[in-house]
């Protein structure tokens, strides 16, 4: 399709100030919240009190989203394909960490808003896969999803095993996608035209950048939404370790 | 002890500034616009700190629905917009602070705004 014919949502006006003014905006949002849990961790040492796990882990994926920012920012200006390092791995374990993960950096106990995520599906899956890549995809993919759900609600995260695929599902009780706007939503610099910049900061390449992971791994994308319902994100990855 | 609204809607800054306020204020947190509007309803509080980039309901209106009926209430806006910022000490924010700022920067401007925070009370002393 050409440029011309896509929706306004999916071509900013300025896209090269537009671009550059959000991925300023990604970086900063992590370099701050880095500046400030690690003045936390300072007091907490200087008080004496023991070291917090959970802090620790909380400044360390700070580092990991900065780490795939750049991966992101580096492959959507080069127009890259994902470099992948395929390994054997225990896809459940991964997505069921994935939101554990999740659920500790967006505890925050004195907001009222709540997300309440969950993993649901077999303890085990083993493939072969690259491990960094798939849990960036699938963080991308969990991160809108809790993005989009301003109010809060259910965001869940499913896996499902059959002898040819893993079906990984993730569902949310967001704001949605317009339906015209649906094919566009996994293309680079996508924006539903119900999300402003404004309130919902963000480059537009997260889910592209999931879709070009989960491609690479012989898998597909496939979105389905509903403005104000909320929007399903189903990645299927063949069972066969078939990374190309 | 004084009583402080923190707005943004990513978590891990809300929880790093939550918790080194804490120390010194009663701490309340929003993670968006709506939830923060509805703070404000809910009880008083002696200072905001906004960020102005929110779902649901942008920094810029909050700070008009602050300054209708709270005219005196100061709010500190947090971005790393310079253009959002100046916008928003125009539409009468008391402060800014451009991200990533560090703590002791966000300590000084609160201070000004409200006084030294009481010192915690001492621990009892030990029986006898």
């Amino acid at each position: 399709m050409s440029a011309e014919a896509r929706p306004a949502s999916v071509l900013p006006d300025n896209p090269r100030e537009d671009f550059l003014r959000a991925i300023a905006h990604e970086l900063r949002t992590p370099l701050q919240a880095l500046r400030m849990l690690v003045e936390v961790q300072r007091r907490a040492a200087e008080a004496g009190q023991a070291s917090d796990p959970g802090l620790r882990s909380r400044i360390e994926s700070q580092f990991e989203r900065l780490a795939e920012m750049i991966d992101q920012i580096s492959e959507a200006g080069g127009r890259r394909d994902p470099e992948l390092r395929p390994e054997p791995l225990d896809l459940a374990l991964l997505l069921r960490r994935l939101t554990e993960g999740r659920i500790e950096m967006l505890r925050v106990p004195a907001a009222r808003t709540r997300h309440i995520l969950r993993y649901r599906g077999p303890e085990h899956a083993t493939t072969v896969g690259d491990r960094r890549r798939l849990k960036q995809a699938f963080g991308n993919i969990l991160d809108n999803a809790v993005k989009f759900s301003p109010r809060g609600g259910v965001v869940e995260l499913r896996l499902e095993v059959d002898p040819r695929e893993f079906c990984v599902q993730v569902r949310d009780q967001g704001i949605g996608i317009p339906s015209g706007e649906i094919p566009f939503a996994a293309r680079r610099f996508f924006r539903g035209s119900n999300a402003p910049r404004e309130n919902f900061p963000g480059p537009g390449l997260g889910l592209a950048s999931a879709r070009a992971i989960v491609e690479k791994h012989g898998g597909s994308l496939e979105i389905r939404s509903e403005v104000n319902r909320g929007t399903c994100v189903t990645a299927r990855l063949p069972s066969e370790a078939r990374t190309h | 002890m004084k009583r402080i609204l923190i707005a943004d809607d990513d978590p891990s800054i809300l929880d790093g500034l939550s918790t080194l306020l804490s120390r010194s204020y009663e701490v309340v947190a929003a993670r968006n616009g709506e939830d923060l509007l509805a703070e404000l309803e809910r009880r008083a509080f002696d200072l905001v700190l906004l960020d102005l980039r929110m779902p649901l309901v942008q920094g810029e209106h909050a700070i008009a629905s602050i300054h209708a009926t709270r005219r005196t209430l100061p709010v500190i806006v947090m971005s790393g917009n310079r253009g959002r910022i100046e916008e928003a000490l125009r539409r009468g924010a008391s402060d800014s602070l451009a991200k990533p700022f560090g703590f002791r920067e966000l300590e000084e401007k609160i201070v000004r705004l409200l006084g030294a925070p009481a010192k915690p009370s001492p621990p009892p002393p030990p029986a006898a």
